[in-house]
């Protein structure tokens, strides 16, 4: 019976690594209220919109330009898309700090303020037009050869068709568009708020399982590469400097993933230097008894308790 | 009878009542927040690719019989998970003619792929059974719970599953 249970204990372990992060669970709630309110939607829409039009809202959310369809009638639904799209560009970009706004216009207008052209034959649809603001941005998602892709900078635009899931454009910006050129502004959501990412909350799991203390506690700060190796143990490993989460796990452990002569290494603290963007690599794992101070490199938050 | 449960962290639940107060979205996430990954841990395992779908119809379908939760007779993990192991198996009777695709695991892929489609061929409840016990860490307890049984019954059902993965998998295992 053992061999079995081993073979499964380890292939779970495994296979949570490897395993996508949950969806934002605000979002899905989102989605799952406006579903539970579509059949009473067309009484709720009437307090809606007042409600809506009182905060100055109502204008972008309800107004039905070329390109509208029934999918986007329900403003909590398209909310919640809106901020669901710009969480994942935010994250994918490096920054999941950034802060995001919308606005609902067309392609024409759209290119107008920006001072971009597409191809003449373009229709001039309606899209949501969604401004991210942050440091970097681009930095992480580019995916060809490095140095190869377009420089990062503090802005990342999106043209989000309604009405259509394809024909969107992204574009990284050094300087703001002017949102409110095009109509009422909707902050999708503020600075600061990044959702902590369900990879690390099962790396941290899987780590303490793995090293012989499962009811370890941990704690982690988002930081870049150079800061957290400083941090640790003063070493460079010669990656370039990116956006990072170091993690402290804190418990007793014994390392379960180190190979060589003798006896395992022992100790009170591991830290996992893990890339802040999917797919959460670990770039780095340290095991000893010295604390690193997370607090040094700002907002600690708590993975385990 | 089961302890009040700890997850709902600062808040008293009104055991009376399902969820009592937990009708606001706020208190509905903080509610559910503890238990989102595992929900989405399970429905990943059970459905593969619809497994975002299945979480949200889950989701959705707690959110709307919130009031009839029972903390007496469960915890909310246990209740959150047999919603979205419920859902689970209604998408895959939906869809039981599709090909079930396999999500190629990182490590040793051979191997995995046979564990994978290994623990695929088991009966319903034996699936069930090994993946909250193995992938979800479910005690044997709240296990009897979420499949309304004893946990003798859960332990006899893990045991069949391991001597079928047994099976399947081999005699070099």
């Amino acid at each position: 019976m053992t061999d079995i249970d081993e073979t499964l204990r380890a292939y779970a372990d495994r296979w949570t690594q490897a395993e996508p992060c949950a969806p934002d669970l605000d979002d899905s709630l989102a989605r799952a209220r406006a579903s539970r309110n579509r059949r009473i939607w067309p009484v709720l829409v009437a307090v809606a919109c007042a409600v809506a039009l009182a905060a100055g809202l109502t204008v972008a959310l309800s107004h039905h330009g070329p390109g509208s369809s029934a999918s986007d009638a329900n403003p909590a639904v398209e909310l919640a898309k809106l901020q669901r799209i710009a969480r994942s560009a935010a994250t994918s970009g490096g920054d999941p700090y950034a802060s995001a706004d919308a606005v609902r216009t067309t392609w024409r207008r759209a290119e107008e303020v920006m001072d971009a052209k597409s191809e003449p034959n373009v229709p001039d649809d309606a899209i949501w037009l969604i401004q991210i603001h942050g440091s970097r941005l681009g930095d992480a998602s580019w995916i060809g050869p490095a140095g190869t892709g377009p420089a990062p900078g503090p802005y990342l635009v999106l043209g989000v068709p309604i009405g259509r899931s394809h024909g969107g454009f992204e574009g990284i910006r050094q300087h703001p568009v002017d949102l409110a050129l095009l109509g009422t502004v909707i902050r999708l959501f503020p600075a600061g708020t990044p959702p902590i990412p369900a990879r690390l909350r099962q790396l941290a799991r899987v780590t303490a399982r793995q090293n012989s203390d499962p009811k370890a506690g941990a704690q982690a700060v988002r930081t870049d590469l150079r800061s957290a190796e400083r941090v640790v143990d003063d070493s460079k490993s010669g990656e370039p400097d990116h956006a990072v989460w170091l993690i402290q796990l804190t418990g007793r452990f014994t390392c379960g993933v180190c190979k060589g002569v003798g006896p395992p290494p022992k100790g009170r603290y591991i830290t996992l230097i893990v890339d802040a963007a999917a797919p959460y690599r670990t770039a780095a794992f340290g095991i000893g008894n010295a604390p690193v101070d997370l607090a040094s490199l700002g907002k600690v938050i708590t993975l385990l308790p | 009878m089961t302890q009040p449960d700890r997850t709902l962290a600062g808040y008293t639940p009104d055991m009376s009542s399902g969820l009592g107060t937990v009708r606001s979205t706020d208190a509905f996430a903080a509610f559910v927040r503890p238990h989102w990954d595992g929900m989405a841990r399970l429905a990943h395992r059970l459905c593969g690719q619809d497994w975002e779908d299945v979480l949200q119809d889950a989701l959705a379908l707690a959110w709307r019989t919130r009031d009839s939760y029972d903390a007496s007779r469960g915890t909310a993990r246990t209740w959150l998970l047999t919603l979205v192991a419920d859902q689970a198996r209604k998408s895959r009777r939906r869809r039981r003619a599709a090909v079930d695709l396999v999500d190629e695991p990182s490590h040793e892929p051979d191997r995995d792929l046979d564990i994978e489609r290994a623990v695929r061929s088991l009966s319903d409840r034996q699936r069930v059974a090994v993946e909250l016990f193995y992938f979800l860490d479910l005690p044997v307890a709240e296990i009897a719970i979420a499949m309304s049984c004893s946990t003798g019954t859960v332990k006899s059902t893990l045991s069949d599953a391991r001597a079928r993965l047994r099976e399947l998998l081999g005699g070099d295992r």
